[in-house]
């Protein structure tokens, strides 16, 4: 079933790109290329709903639910639902993309190690999952030399008789990169903070020993993955070159400093009920009520804050 | 303990396994590599290579002592009067001793993995690799030459008085000289995975091809004589009787054809995929199927008996102790000992 639906399509796709090509390497990495612009859409949907998230974590009226309703989660599940609505946003959005890409990205995996058949065992496995089109005689075995790599092998470099692993540590820079591109430019304390952080560190790693153990074939497709996923993101502008540029982050800092000015007048007006009374009152007599003072007069605030 | 520190954990777990699962177990999936001396069957298979008495199955040693993961035997042991010559998956080459199974020397110098059973003819032995080359290594383990064909060698070489002749995946047959120069190359319509048969009376070569033909090659210059289609791709040398030749191709219909004419004598459906080469046993052959059937014919195609074990049947069997030695994976047993008349003698399960 997994085989038909998933790895077949895949393996018959890798290889008649490579029939087009006669590389097995550049076919890795148009094959990449085309499944993550294909799945762009999800990534896209993903992100938009991620950031939808991020905003309501930051909404003053979240917060206030929050503590408002601390002990009691029935009222507070109530109270978050009305301001998902509100807001326009699907709690499963995010989840959803991610659920759909990842069969398809363990499909991508799973046929690119397919399609590099080691052993006569896996050859076969191989040839039995051609689709009519293609001619398993002209296409077995997959040329698997690529630059100075031998894509079934673990890549190393000699380098003057030092055999360096190139791949595993351009792999290592690159997850590392974009996990520092991804991370919200956040100085808050907070866990989930400090979980982004450590999978950030972590990440790397783990990709970097695989990088470095498995056939160099899967080290060309983690690094293709991770440009594409670089270029994905900053197409979506959730890229924060902040995180890599600091001088890109005074200026951030300071539009933040900016909003934060505007949210401290808006958040200092003090609102009771008798001011609303004395509003309308106000409305009726055609004068302008106190709030709308206020607003007239923030830029000048704004000038004396500063 | 906090539900965000649950999730680190339960992540971290999650992906370290899925770590080890992807580098920690086999680094390739293959079958039994089969061969056998006198009284004595070896297979190498996943982390060992054992040596078994063909009289009652039992193990006699295993090599290496420990297994590691990441070094893994497929490739049939090439037996020598007093030694053993064999490569694994981490790109080592090794000579063993039969006897005991000590390793005398290894060899590192080649950068792919041995699939291919290896050819020892005196004091050298010749190696094929899957980084494209084959190694001829004298009797201390050094390189005496190395000849490099356009992709990986799955197949043994055969030697005929100086000539070597060498089957690659790169779709070509090659004869080289004794000194490793190239002598003639033949190209055919698909990769060879099996070793070229050479008949003494026609003199010449013939050709299995995952292209799904058999060749006729003449061994002087490499000539194409004759080529026979078939359905699906051959993956075993032949089975040379009586100037008759006899194969089977993958979706299991079995040949018998004439090795001057190319002609079909007859030919037969197995009635299951077959992956292993035909093996002579007293007055007949064998062959092994895919689903574990094993079936006995004569040389006019007449079936004998049949018999099915548990597991599926990739591996070419042998003969030793008069016994056929049938390999399989995925059952309950790894070596299983047939006698002639079919019945089951013994069988062999790795202790750990």
């Amino acid at each position: 079933m997994w085989d038909t639906i998933i790895i077949q399509p895949f393996v018959n796709a890798l290889l008649a790109i490579t029939l087009v090509v006669k590389n097995f390497g550049v076919a890795i990495i148009l094959f990449t290329i085309l499944i993550k612009l294909l799945t762009y859409p999800l990534t896209a949907q993903q992100m938009k709903a991620t950031k939808g998230m991020q905003a309501l974590q930051k909404d003053p009226r979240y917060k206030k639910i929050q503590v408002k309703y601390k002990n009691d989660k029935e009222r507070f599940a109530q109270e978050q639902m009305k301001l998902y609505k509100e807001l326009g946003i699907n709690p499963l959005g995010s989840c959803l993309p991610m659920l759909i890409q990842f069969p398809i990205i363990i499909g991508l995996y799973q046929s690119i190690t397919r399609a590099m058949a080691a052993t006569p065992y896996e050859l076969l496995g191989l040839e039995r999952l051609f689709y009519g089109f293609l001619d398993p005689a002209k296409l077995l075995p997959l040329q698997n030399k690529f630059l100075w790599m031998d894509l079934g092998q673990p890549e190393r470099l000699d380098i003057f008789g030092v055999a360096i692993p190139i791949l595993a540590v351009i792999v290592v820079v690159t997850t590392f990169l974009q996990s520092r591109l991804l991370q919200p430019p956040t100085s808050s304390n907070d866990q989930g903070a400090a979980f982004s952080k450590a999978m950030g560190l972590y990440m790397p790693i783990l990709m970097g020993w695989m990088a470095y153990s498995l056939a160099s074939g899967l080290a060309l497709y983690f690094l293709v993955s991770n440009i594409v996923g670089i270029a994905q993101y900053a197409m979506l502008g959730r890229v924060n070159w902040s995180n890599l540029f600091p001088f890109i982050k005074n200026k951030e800092k300071a539009t933040e400093k900016d909003k934060a000015a505007q949210a401290t007048i808006i958040e200092v007006e003090p609102v009771d009920d008798a001011e609303e009374e004395n509003e309308s009152e106000q409305k009726k007599a055609g004068k302008p009520s106190s709030r709308s003072v206020v607003k007239k007069q923030r830029p000048k605030l704004k000038n004396k804050r500063k | 303990m906090k539900k965000s520190k649950i999730l680190f954990i339960s992540v971290f777990t999650v992906m370290a396994l899925i770590l080890s699962a992807c580098t920690m177990g086999p680094r390739a999936v293959g079958t039994p590599g089969l061969s056998a001396d006198g009284d004595i069957v070896y297979v190498a298979y996943q982390q060992y290579v054992y040596a078994v008495n063909a009289k009652t199955g039992n193990e006699i040693w295993r090599f290496p002592d420990e297994g590691n993961a990441q070094v893994v035997f497929y490739a049939p042991p090439e037996v020598t009067d007093e030694s053993l010559f064999f490569g694994d998956l981490a790109n080592k080459f090794y000579k063993l001793d039969k006897e005991t199974g000590a390793e005398i020397w290894t060899f590192s110098g080649a950068k792919g993995w041995s699939i291919a059973q290896a050819l020892a003819d005196g004091n050298v032995v010749y190696a094929p690799s899957g980084d494209w080359s084959l190694y001829k290594i004298d009797s201390n383990g050094n390189i005496i030459w190395q000849f490099e064909t356009n992709q990986a060698i799955w197949a043994q070489p055969v030697i005929v008085g100086d000539t070597i002749f060498l089957g690659s995946m790169d779709h070509k047959v090659y004869a080289l000289s004794s000194s490793g120069k190239l002598l003639w190359e033949t190209e055919l319509g698909g990769a060879v995975a099996a070793a070229p048969l050479f008949d003494e009376v026609t003199e010449n070569l013939y050709v299995s091809s995952i292209g799904k033909e058999f060749v006729a090659l003449s061994a002087k210059n490499g000539k194409k004589l004759w080529t026979l289609d078939t359905d699906g791709s051959i993956w075993a040398a032949p089975l040379l009787n009586d100037g008759q030749l006899l194969f089977a191709d993958e979706p299991g219909k079995i040949f018998a054809v004439n090795g001057e004419t190319g002609k079909v004598a007859w030919s037969i459906e197995s009635g299951g995929a077959v992956m292993a080469g035909l093996a002579a046993i007293d007055g007949g052959f064998v062959v092994v199927m895919e689903d574990g059937t094993i079936r006995y014919f004569d040389y006019e195609g007449n079936p004998l008996w049949t018999r099915e074990v548990d597991g599926e049947l990739y591996s070419t069997p042998v003969t030793a102790n008069g016994l056929l030695v049938i390999a399989a994976i995925k059952g309950d047993n790894l070596l299983y000992g047939f006698d002639e008349s079919g019945n089951r003698v013994w069988s062999f399960s790795p202790g750990k």
